[in-house]
């Protein structure tokens, strides 16, 4: 075969494994937006250059007969993960570590899908040189290889492997040793197969010991994942259990101050049919309005509370909101929420919502915990599309707005003010929210906004 | 003349409250006038429409047996009079007020569970406008405004540092003296509007020449008056020098 031949051949391929790449990352794994946003010259010319290259390194070791070498396979098969990796990266701006997993991923299921189909096809490695051998390649590299290919896929989608997969890869550490392990699958592929047929065994026996040995590691993986998993939504189970019985709790609290405001209502009543009675006009006026005070006072706020909590429709949220509120009753300090229409979800992940509004509702409370008429204002508002998240609370110190974002700073001492950073960190992600703070009229206000679900 | 609207739907309380505004406008002599009350929401948007420019508004928030409620015809006044002064009257003493503050600019709420505290709360309404009005003549700042989602915010342009393009695509962050906050739009399209006051020293930044306190020239760091630090690039050091 010519340099030329060989070289439109690796083109293809590796057009092809990029495409593979992008599909799965946007229908699998649904980390890649659907809707790239500019690619941008440089990019395009970047990815470009490191395909080429790639191509051309491919080609030289074709040709050289240097394939036959493992340590060149390796290589190879290395390149090609990191330069797909950041193609992705580039084009799609999404952070290396999810495109390298999205990468991977792929990468494993060709493998293992090509492997699957040349076990079941030939029985030796074929001479491409030999037109009637490089036709069967064809076939099975073009034709049933995507045709497994596709078939794996589609399990593992139905499986919600794909699922799995995309949560560990948001959640998990980077270099978390799940990770490690699936980077060296190149190793372990050819390191295996090459100890097996250098020990005697037929190349067809090997390819298949080891693609076993590959399947029980990821079973072994998946399940692994799935426990850690099954973890953690237990663990957030508990939460909204012991929140709920929070919720009931001021019910029931709610409900006993009824009673017993029903009992002093009818007392009441009594009083002011005597004085109406009596003809005394500015006493009845004076008795009417000090009961409806009264009443407010006593229960109408935190009617009013629930009421607004009410319009929360996310458990989370609502939940979060009941552990602060009861919070905030213990140290004393006033809450004014205000949740004027349902709020049904936004387009950030529910952990991530919870952990910035909690984070926002914990340093109010700290800034006015023990101060005289400590309180904290609580908004959510859903407006045209939109949500807004606003806590409000007193300054009773001067603060410079772009000192906070500062990793560390507190007005609280060392080793503190880690909320606000991580706050902004978690954030950053998301393409749909804008954040705001502001000093106003001796107030300090944080505030994000987020897209409505359906917006 | 500003004129005043009242939209309430119980006739009773509605007259009372003409009555008592007619008063306070006569013995205070303020410069207003009672242009419209009525119980239905549409008549006063109708009102407005044909008689456009700044006026008071005094709307009910329960409006019982309409389409629309107190927040909604707010929202229909601020597109029609943005610089309206609207102002609630409730029923409830805890309304959710932060809301229509922060939606609507809604200057304050009046309780109507006494006719004494209403009366005191419309005279004390007036009395704040005019306040306002009186303060805004002798003062002559200009602001900038942004649409962020589904709000208008407005800041002062003497107060505003710098703009700053985030990493975010058409992310830009405004970092003013009290003010942090980002929002959809281009430095390009700011250095068109805001002219000559700002000057574009890097990629990434739009800088507001007078909030400049001093100039890093081996750093090229600029560092403004409240401390925050931003880059300039090596091909605007002229004009930033000439411009200081």
């Amino acid at each position: 075969m010519s340099f030329l031949s060989v070289f439109v051949h690796n083109t293809v391929s590796i057009v092809v494994s990029l495409v593979y790449v992008v599909f799965v990352g946007m229908a699998v794994l649904k980390i890649l937006p659907a809707n790239p946003r500019k690619y941008g010259l440089c990019r395009i010319a970047l990815a470009t250059v490191c395909k080429v290259s790639l191509i051309l390194l491919a080609t030289v070791f074709y040709k050289k007969g240097l394939l036959a070498y493992i340590f060149n396979n390796i290589l190879l098969a290395y390149v090609l993960l990191i330069g797909n990796a950041l193609c992705v990266c580039l084009v799609f701006r999404e952070k290396f570590r999810r495109c390298w997993g999205i990468t991977l991923f792929t990468q494993i299921v060709v493998e293992y899908s090509g492997t699957l189909s040349f076990l079941i096809f030939t029985d030796r490695p074929l001479v491409l040189n030999i037109p009637e051998e490089r036709r069967v390649y064809m076939l099975v590299n073009y034709g049933v290889g995507p045709g497994v290919f596709f078939l794996l896929l589609y399990l593992l989608y139905k499986m919600k492997i794909g699922d799995a997969y995309r949560r560990w890869l948001e959640h998990g550490e980077f270099w978390s040793r799940g990770m490690i392990c699936l980077s060296a699958y190149p190793i372990l592929f050819y390191g295996a197969t090459d100890l097996l047929m250098g020990s005697g065994v037929s190349r067809n026996v090997s390819w298949g010991i080891t693609l076993l040995m590959l399947f029980a590691a990821l079973v072994l993986f998946h399940h692994m994942g799935m426990e850690e998993w099954q973890r953690r939504e237990f663990a957030s189970q508990q939460i909204i259990l012991q929140q709920q019985d929070v919720y009931i709790k001021t019910l029931e609290g709610m409900q006993e101050e009824m009673r017993r405001f029903r009992h002093d209502y009818k007392n009441m009543m009594s009083g002011l049919y005597l004085t109406a009675r009596e003809g005394e006009l500015a006493k009845t006026h004076c008795f009417i309005q000090e009961m409806t005070e009264d009443f407010d006072s006593q229960i109408g706020d935190r009617i009013r509370q629930m009421g607004q909590l009410g319009n929360v429709c996310m458990t989370e949220v609502k939940g979060l909101l009941l552990t602060k509120l009861a919070q905030m009753q213990r140290d004393g300090t006033v809450c004014e929420l205000e949740v004027m229409h349902p709020f049904q979800g936004t387009r950030c992940r529910t952990t991530d919502l919870c952990r910035c509004l909690g984070i926002l509702i914990d340093n109010a409370m700290e800034e006015v915990r023990g101060r005289e008429d400590a309180r904290v204002h609580i908004m959510i508002s859903s407006q045209e599309g939109y949500t807004t998240f606003r806590v409000k609370n007193r300054l009773y110190h001067t603060v410079d707005v772009h000192e906070i974002w500062q990793r560390g700073y507190s007005t609280k001492g060392a080793d503190r003010g880690l909320g606000l950073a991580s706050y902004r960190k978690i954030l950053a992600d998301y393409e749909d929210v804008l954040t705001a703070t502001a000093v106003q009229e001796g107030y300090f206000i944080q505030e994000f906004k987020v897209r409505e679900q359906n917006g | 003349m500003l004129s005043v609207y009242i939209c309430e739907d119980q006739e009773e309380v509605r007259r009372i409250q003409r009555e008592c505004l007619e008063k306070q406008i006569m013995i205070q002599g303020y410069d207003m006038e009672i242009a419209l009350s009525s119980g239905c929401p549409g008549e006063i948007l109708e009102a407005v429409e044909k008689n456009p420019g700044r006026g008071i508004y005094f709307l009910d928030v329960e409006l019982k047996g309409e389409e629309m409620d107190g927040f909604a015809l707010g929202r229909e006044i601020r597109r029609l009079d943005p610089r309206g002064f609207i102002v609630y009257v409730t029923a409830y003493g805890n309304l959710a007020f932060e809301t229509f503050r922060y939606h609507l600019e809604a200057l304050d709420y009046i309780v109507k569970e006494s006719m004494e505290k209403m009366e005191e709360g419309l005279g004390r309404s007036l009395s704040v406008i005019t306040e306002r009005m009186r303060a805004e003549q002798g003062e002559h700042r200009e602001f900038f405004s942004v649409k962020v989602m589904d709000v208008i915010k407005h800041v002062p342009i003497d107060e505003i540092m710098f703009f700053e393009a985030t990493q975010r695509t058409h992310r830009i962050a405004l970092h003013g003296v009290n003010d942090w906050f980002d929002f959809i739009g281009s430095l390009r399209e700011l250095e068109e509007q805001l002219g000559s006051r700002f000057l574009r020293t890097h990629r990434a930044y739009l800088v507001n020449v007078e909030q400049i306190a001093e100039l890093d020239l081996r750093g090229r760091e600029i560092r403004m008056k409240n401390g925050e630090r931003c880059l300039f690039a090596r091909n605007v050091k002229g004009a930033l020098l000439e411009r200081m």
